[in-house]
This record gives C-alpha cells, sequence and structure tokens, in this order.
C-alpha cells in the first residue's frame, strides 16, 4: 500500500503568485489597514468555547487559551502584512516558505471573516460564494467585496501548493 | 503543540450500589469517563480546500477522511472530527480555532 504524502509535501517553496493592478493593491492595502485598525481598537473577546453551553469556569484556563490564540494570530498578522506591503506583491512571483504560506493563509482568513462580519454582512451565503451582481453593492462593499475574493484566490493557490494532493481530490 | 491548560475534568465518584451486601466482595468498577467530541461547524467564509487542509494539518487525517469530514461539514452543517479524551479534545479545539474554524466540545458518557 502506498502511503500518503503528509501536508506540506511540495516540492521548493511555495509561491504568491497573484498577478492584479496597481490600485487593486492600494485598495488591498488600504482594507487591510483599516481592518487591523479597528481590531486593535476594539480587540476581540478571546474566550474558551461553550462545553455544552457552559463555559469553562476557569480564569486560569481563559487566560491561557485566550494567549495561545493571541500569539498565533500576532503571527499571522505579521505575516501577511509583510507580503502585503511588498511593493512586488500582485507584481511578481514571491517565494515563502511553508510555514510563512500558512501564516498567511490563516491571516487572510481572518481579514476575510472580518469583512464578512462588517462591510459584508447584509451579503447571503450565494451572495458570498460569488452570485452577486457587484454593481448593484454601494462603492465601500463593492470593494471589500473585490478583496474577500481575491483573498479567497491567495488561500486557495496556497494551500493547493501546500498540499498538493488536495488538488486531485 | 502542546494541550494549552490541564483538564478541568473529574469523573463523578461511583455512587454506591445498595444492592451488594455486606462482606461481600466486588471488584472496583472504573467511573466512566465521558467521550468528548470535537465538531466543526460550517462557515460561508473558509474554503472547501482550506478545511481540508486543515483536518489533515492538525489531525494528521489522509487526504479522503479529512475531505469526508470537510463534505460533512460543508453538506450537514457539523461533523465530528475527532472523539476521545477531553484534554486532548481541548488541545484539538485550540488548534482548530487557530486556524479560524468554527469548532465545540461536546461529552457523551
Amino acid at each position: 500500500m502506498s502511503e500518503e504524502p503528509p501536508p506540506f509535501s511540495g516540492r521548493g517553496s511555495p509561491l504568491v503568485r497573484l498577478r492584479f493592478s496597481p490600485e487593486l493593491r492600494e485598495l488591498l492595502v488600504a482594507i487591510v489597514g483599516r481592518v487591523h485598525a479597528a481590531r486593535a481598537a476594539a480587540p476581540e473577546e478571546l474566550k474558551p468555547p461553550a462545553l455544552n453551553h457552559a463555559v469553562i469556569p476557569d480564569p486560569e484556563l481563559s487566560a491561557a487559551w485566550a494567549e495561545g490564540l493571541r500569539e498565533r494570530e500576532n503571527y499571522d498578522t505579521d505575516a501577511f502584512l509583510g507580503l502585503v506591503v511588498n511593493p512586488q506583491f500582485g507584481g511578481a512571483d514571491l517565494p515563502v516558505t511553508s510555514s510563512a504560506a500558512e501564516a498567511i493563509a490563516r491571516g487572510s482568513v481572518r481579514i476575510r471573516l472580518y469583512l464578512r462580519e462588517t462591510l459584508l454582512r447584509d451579503l447571503d451565503t450565494e451572495e458570498i460564494d460569488g452570485d452577486v451582481d457587484i454593481y448593484r453593492l454601494p462603492p465601500a462593499e463593492q470593494q471589500g467585496y473585490a478583496c474577500f475574493r481575491l483573498l479567497a484566490h491567495l488561500e486557495e493557490d496556497l494551500i493547493l501548493q501546500l498540499d498538493p494532493g488536495l488538488a486531485k481530490s | 503543540m502542546n494541550p494549552p491548560v490541564g483538564s478541568q475534568f473529574r469523573p463523578l465518584a461511583a455512587a454506591t450500589n445498595p444492592g451488594i451486601a455486606p462482606g461481600k466482595t466486588t471488584r472496583a468498577v472504573p467511573a466512566l469517563d465521558p467521550t468528548w467530541n470535537v465538531i466543526v461547524l460550517n462557515d460561508d467564509v473558509n474554503l472547501m480546500t482550506y478545511v481540508t487542509h486543515v483536518f489533515r494539518k492538525v489531525f494528521g487525517y489522509d487526504t479522503a477522511r479529512a475531505r469526508r469530514h470537510m463534505l460533512e461539514v460543508h453538506q450537514q452543517g457539523r461533523s465530528v472530527v475527532w472523539s476521545g479524551a477531553r484534554e486532548t479534545a481541548e488541545h484539538y479545539l485550540h488548534a482548530l480555532q487557530q486556524w479560524h474554524l468554527r469548532a465545540q466540545l461536546e461529552s457523551h458518557v
């Protein structure tokens, strides 16, 4: 029986290989900057999850849980921002390490979750999946939606490079 | 990655059995530990490939199993992705949250 390769067995470094216009890059940088500013101004409360609808009644656990999530998120945010502010992003292939590619993907998901909860909260699931007339959206939502789709493409491309077996399944 | 914290759970003490005559030798029966299920819930942001990859990465599942769980989440709204001891379940839950999946724990005796 042949053994399936583990994730991250792609040959060579993953590449960030999106191509888009400088205008779209500026928009993305602006949106990401707004998201991070908003989150810094009103940080989320990171709690342990409900267990059978009862939150774990332990302050020590809560603190450790939140700290673990925060550390990971800070790492991912740094990796993601490092990419976005790179002047070559969108214009050239950028090699990244596997762990950086993972962090960028997670950071990107976090941005899209935030966009979904704010600018794009009025869209239903079909619309968020692509079945939307973007021109009927207000300008701010159009911009948010463009970033949402672009980042989804970035995540998909990175994941398929990290885990090439997923493309065949 | 280590579990974030120690488990809070302590099994309930075994109830005394009034049907056992005094003086009879009985074998100690360990209290049943509940099984904790790690459940992933659907959302409309995370991509199917991303979720499959997370299951591969966090649980070490092969592609077929990871994809089966992903499809269950997508089509049925949730999937029990792992079951076992609470401390390990907490560790997995924390890892899934770090990847921004919606997940929760449930216990079953």
